[in-house]
């Protein structure tokens, strides 16, 4: 790959600007996926110095800087607690130590990568972006709103709550990306069931949620009913990782034991 | 641009280029320990540590290093001897090419985690990939080698 | 024993973790010109014309060829002896281009930038052809991969380029079709494997210079650099004594690096140019443009009696050696040769097939090569077989496998490209690596699954194994040994050491046979100006074929030693005594030690410099033997099969340095397990290749790797060094079969195609379970 200027902003409108100037323009979040995914930058924009790469909590949230490490997200106590831990299992599974001491959730972000093990927890979640431009937005809207419109991405808000969690992520090896992935959130009797690397970008299964979410008592019965519901509404396709068939086969046995895991589990 | 790097320790000034990578850096700089086997963050091969933290060195730019600590194995002789006093006791070490980085690692490893067991350390490590070996020597050489506090 | 079967840390561990310099990259001088290979985008094509005039303007540019710039000289990259049985079938550069990523041109440049630029810049047309991606449907295509008339076998191989049929073979003992007629219970299967990547973890490099004599000095990460020296003088025309080759560290090789890769572009940038040249590859040409395993299928057909006496296997193979022909043969031929004499009693044997060119990247040899394809569709069959008997697989291979001191008439039939060599089995301590293994496995317990909760089984399988210790009367293995002051010695040999220990194992069997210690003999490989000739790391010969050269060199060493003592002693040679140190004459107070025998001979009296060089070309090749017990849990709702336990049994007689035999093993098991789980090979329709970096082809990590119990049976081979046989290939052969047996016992569900995926196992239980 080819990278012709370093520029360092001044502040973030600086940075946006620049950013703005070119689609050859790119910003630097933690470089892991840099080589393999862009050929040519024109200007990589440096705003390390500008975004944080903290972990906080306030009364009602956990807040992510956009250029913390997956390695600080899989050791954070906060990211540990809440939500039985799925953000950090998800984390601490992506490659090795070293990738993971440099890419950010941020990067992940931007990115909006169909492979990434991190939106789909994020996503079942329920998780706002803090941008620098747009404020704060849902993970869910900026997955789907085709149209990207430049903007910094600053905080990763995730609300603080006792909700029940579950992620699977289904590989080849420990290194592999995803032939697919789980991630299940119950948070008193709402539940959050989503999907990722199908190979398409992470998505709720929004008719299984409705039908968990409207049963009383969850039993055998309905998580299979669930679980079939969501396989069937998400869309599956094939590519050297995995066949369309398989995907769906696996997601709707690792959603019935994600949602026996969060309501066995139940506090 | 010029970049100031404490190279284990000692003060290195580089003219780079804005896409130069650190592994190009060190190479350039005779820093030969540090190895390139895959180019694309998915190897271990060419680990060095900034901060104390492993990185893949083939994908840090050396622009954005601007006065950071970077340790090659060259900066941990003595641990690196240790460390390799236990893979000899265990044949381990085979090809050895991608050893100076296991050596970072492990090092960055010990000074992070508390009595890791073997299931932490092969999740640490997961990175580094060997061919050579089938891992167990290496783990098994690295608990001697975390046993010992001389 | 001192030195042999004694826990000894190799040579060169230490200093190399330390990041010592080693590795051919390291020796590249800071003014050599950085060569990048213009690869072909297409699987199949005629090169029209070359556009490099822009190119050629470009500041830093020193030079561009390609196959304008070579004479038509075809030759074989496979790093083999001479003759070499496979086809000369590769030019330095050629007019067609026959799979993506083959060489187009090179272009050295003052650095990489530069070169790679210049790439860019070049523009080449052309006519594209049909390829051939299928390789069952090589044969007899209308697309013929090799139409040169001036490609060539150097020896009958079976050659028949116009058929795309780069060789082909026949042989059988008895009637097997009349043998088949008469069992009781027959299955014939077809079994698939992959075209495995190496994934060594030094890329393939080399870098080239002119000395001061104008000679043509080439570091290369190679297995075989006198190969290597001889292949390039032929490639090239260029005198043989006007090249050398140095071998440095080598960062793992695994059959991958036996084979010539940029070494001619490097050497003909430099006589291009008179400039010193480096060429490392990406990953991506390691994948794309190296060399893979040779994909199979396999068609096997075994017969036995209801008693379970096996009594024929018929095997017919297809192999797929992809564009060009290196160890076409020779892998194809082990997967009879190193396999079936396992079972040594059957009535009749046939062995037959073709090696097909197809549009792929090449296949080369690579550790086990033969032997582990041919192994999985046995051993997978046998354990078909024993099911349709309703007979325990244990028992029936205890009942038919080969036992010591028994042969099987294979060995005379079939050599590697050749004939072969009839020999006994001085020792085969196969029955107990099985009685051993099941005890470490605790088969009885497991044997054949049990259910451990309503989606997990958890089940053993396990399959039987046999290599080889070097081809007889082919690889020649020789060592030098040198005294020097103070009583220390130098150890050169050709054999080369590529990160399997053989330094440090070859030191070991000289400092035993010369009683001293194994710092005191300085091992030095390989350079093909200082060292003597060995053929090269490969055929599982270095233990065996140099270790018995280096032996015979301190044997001799010791004799002239005692000659040069009873001299300095005035005594016959007879009455002198040596403990490694001491030189005692007997009956009498006098000595001399070793130390002041060698600065005498060196400074003072009748000086000599005692150098002494051996040779040794085996006329056997004693089969390592294993058995392989593979614990798994495989999920039943999933398909995901996690291995917990891997228990390797281990005959390669007295291991010379046990725990570095204990690594080749428990190296190649992990190798192994990855070609049956994890290593899928995919191209696109297109023919280029998917799995082409660390990301997309999947090496096992420390996380898959099981816990690996390893344990050698007591032997002592008689022909081997201090009872040796060689043990560098034995350990990858059983996981593909021992793993599909275990698949099987946990479900019911046969995979005959690798790898076995998650995806695979879970379609065919969901087909069998629809059937039921």
């Amino acid at each position: 790959m080819e990278i012709k200027n370093y520029y360092v902003a001044k502040d973030l409108d600086d940075a946006l600007q620049k950013f703005m100037l070119s689609s050859d323009n790119h910003l630097l979040g933690g470089g892991a996926w840099m080589k393999n995914s862009l050929r040519h930058i024109d200007t990589a924009i440096e705003l390390s110095h500008l975004v944080s790469n903290d972990i906080t909590e306030t009364k009602e949230f956990i807040e992510i800087g956009a250029m913390c490490t997956l390695h600080d997200l899989s050791i954070h106590p906060a990211i540990i607690k809440y939500y039985d831990g799925i953000l950090a299992q998800a984390s601490k599974q992506i490659m090795g130590i070293t990738v993971r001491n440099i890419a950010t959730i941020g990067g992940t972000i931007a990115g909006k990568y169909a492979f990434s093990d991190l939106l789909t927890p994020l996503l079942a979640m329920n998780c706002q972006l803090m941008f620098y431009r747009q404020g704060i937005i849902t993970l869910e809207e900026y997955l789907q709103s085709a149209i990207r419109e430049k903007d910094i991405l600053l905080k990763v808000l995730i609300k603080k709550s006792t909700a029940k969690g579950y992620f699977h992520k289904v590989a080849k090896t420990a290194l592999d990306f995803s032939i697919v992935n789980v991630a299940v959130v119950k948070d008193n009797q709402n539940f959050s069931v989503c999907v990722g690397a199908r190979p398409q970008i992470a998505a709720k299964a929004f008719k299984a949620c409705e039908l968990l979410n409207s049963s009383g008592v969850i039993n055998q019965e309905i998580i299979e009913k669930a679980a079939k519901m969501a396989a069937d509404e998400l869309t599956f396709s094939s590519n050297f990782r995995g066949q369309a068939e398989y995907r769906k086969m696996v997601t709707e046995t690792y959603i019935k034991r994600g949602l026996q895991e969060v309501i066995t589990n139940a506090r | 641009m010029l970049v100031n790097l404490y190279v284990n320790n000692v003060l290195k000034k580089y003219h780079v280029q804005a896409g130069e990578f650190l592994l190009d850096t060190l190479r350039n700089d005779n820093y030969i320990s540090v190895r390139r086997g895959c180019d694309s963050t998915s190897c271990g091969v060419c680990t060095v540590l900034i901060e104390g933290k492993p990185v893949p060195s083939c994908s840090v730019l050396t622009i954005r290093l601007e006065g950071k600590h970077i340790t090659t194995v060259e900066g941990i002789q003595e641990e690196a001897e240790k460390l390799a006093h236990y893979f000899g006791l265990e044949g381990a070490d085979q090809c050895g090419f991608c050893n100076p980085s296991m050596a970072l690692t492990v090092y960055a490893m010990k000074n992070e985690l508390k009595n890791p067991t073997l299931e932490t350390i092969k999740a640490y490590l997961v990175g580094n990939l060997c061919r050579c070996t089938g891992y167990q020597a290496q783990h098994i050489a690295i608990l001697h080698y975390l046993e010992d506090r001389s | 024993m001192k030195s042999v079967n004694v826990i000894t840390p190799s040579v060169d561990g230490k200093g190399l973790m330390m990041g010592k310099a080693g590795y051919t990259n390291d020796y590249v001088l800071k003014n050599a010109l950085i060569i990048k290979v213009l690869r072909s985008p297409h699987p199949f094509a005629k090169i029209v014309s070359i556009d490099d005039e822009e190119a050629k303007k470009l500041t830093g540019v020193e030079c561009i060829l390609s196959h304008k710039d070579f004479d038509r000289r075809p030759f074989t990259r496979a790093g083999q002896g001479y003759p070499e049985p496979s086809p000369h079938d590769k030019f330095v550069f050629d007019e067609y281009v026959r799979y993506v990523g083959d060489e187009v041109l090179c272009v050295a440049a003052i650095d990489e930038v530069t070169a790679e630029k210049a790439l860019s810049l070049i523009k080449v047309e052309y006519e594209v052809l049909e390829p051939v991606l299928d390789f069952e449907k090589a044969m007899n295509n209308v697309s013929v991969i090799h139409p040169e008339p001036e490609i060539h076998e150097m020896f009958p191989i079976g050659f028949e380029p116009k058929k795309n049929i780069s060789a082909s073979y026949h042989m059988h003992i008895g009637n097997v079709e009349d043998t088949l007629k008469k069992c009781e219970v027959v299955i014939k299967e077809s079994f698939y494997t992959q075209a495995q990547a190496h994934s060594m973890m030094e890329p393939h490099a080399v870098n080239t210079q002119f000395d001061y004599q104008n000679r043509l000095i080439i570091y290369s990460a190679t297995q075989t650099p006198f190969h290597v020296r001889r292949i390039i003088s032929q490639a090239l025309n260029y005198p043989i004594s006007k090249i050398r080759v140095i071998k440095p560290r080598v960062g793992g090789g695994f059959g991958g690096k036996q084979a010539i890769h940029g070494e001619i572009i490097a050497s003909a940038v430099t006589i291009k140019t008179g400039k010193p040249a480096a060429l490392v590859y990406t990953r991506k040409e390691v994948f794309e443009s190296s060399y893979t395993r040779h994909p199979m299928r396999l068609d096997i057909t075994v017969g036995a009696d209801k008693d379970g006496t096996l009594k024929a296997i018929d095997c017919y193979v297809l192999s797929d050696t992809g564009a060009y022909g290196e160890h076409a043969l020779t892998v194809f031929m082990v997967a009879g040769s190193k396999v079936l004499p396992l079972y040594n009693k059957v009535d009749s044997v046939r062995f037959h097939g073709h090696v097909v060119y197809t549009n792929h990247t090449p296949a080369g040899a690579f550790r086990g090569y033969g032997a582990i394809q041919g192994n999985f569709a046995l051993e997978s069959a046998v354990d078909i077989l024993c099911n349709k008997l309703g007979m325990d697989p244990i028992l029936f291979r205890q009942k038919n496998m080969m036992k010591e001191n028994e042969t099987s008439p294979i060995f005379a039939i079939m050599g590697e490209g050749t004939e072969g060599t009839a020999m006994m089995m001085e020792t085969c301590k196969l029955d107990y690596c099985v009685k051993r293994g099941l005890e470490l496995i605790d088969w009885n317990n497991k044997y054949p699954s049990k259910k451990i909760n309503d989606h997990i089984v958890r089940s053993v399988g396990m399959a039987i194994a046999m290599q080889g210790s070097g081809i007889p009367y082919i690889d020649m293995g020789s060592a030098t040994i040198k005294l020097n002051d103070d009583g220390f010695y130098n150890l050169l040999v050709g054999a080369t050491d590529i990160g399997q220990g053989s330094d440090t194992i070859l030191a070991q069997i000289a400092a035993e046979e010369l009683m001293t210690s194994v710092d005191k003999m300085i091992p030095y490989s390989s350079d093909t100006d200082l060292t003597p000739f060995d053929t090269g790391a490969y055929a599982s010969s270095t233990t065996f074929v140099s270790g018995n050269a280096v032996l015979k060199a301190a044997k001799t060493m010791k004799n002239k030693l005692i000659e040069e003592a009873a001299n300095a002693l005035n005594c016959a040679k007879e009455e002198i005594g040596f403990d490694g140190e001491i030189f005692n004459k007997v009956n009498s107070t006098e000595s001399i030690t070793l130390k002041e025998l060698s600065n005498r001979l060196y400074y003072n009296s009748d000086q000599k410099q005692l150098m002494v060089t051996e040779s040794y070309v085996g006329h056997k090749s004693p089969p390592p033997f294993m058995a392989g017990f593979a614990e798994i849990d495989l999920d039943t709702e999933t398909g995901e099969v996690k291995v917990n336990k891997y228990c390797s049994v281990v005959d390669c007689g007295v291991t010379i340095n046990p725990k570095l035999a204990k690594g080749q093993v428990e190296g190649a098991i992990v190798q192994g397990l990855g070609m049956a789980l994890y290593e899928d090979v995919v191209y696109t329709a297109k023919g280029k290749l998917i799995t082409n970096d660390f990301m997309s082809y999947r090496i096992p990590s420390r996380m898959e790797t099981p816990e690996l119990i390893t344990e050698f049976a007591e032997s002592n081979e008689p022909s081997g060094p201090f009872g040796a046989k060689s043990v560098g290939e034995i350990g990858i052969d059983t996981p593909p079969a021992a793993i599909m047996n275990a698949i099987y016992n946990a479900c019911g569900v046969r995979i005959k195609s690798l790898p076995a995926t998650p995806e695979k196992i879970l379609m065919e239980l969901r087909r069998k379970n629809h059937e039921q």
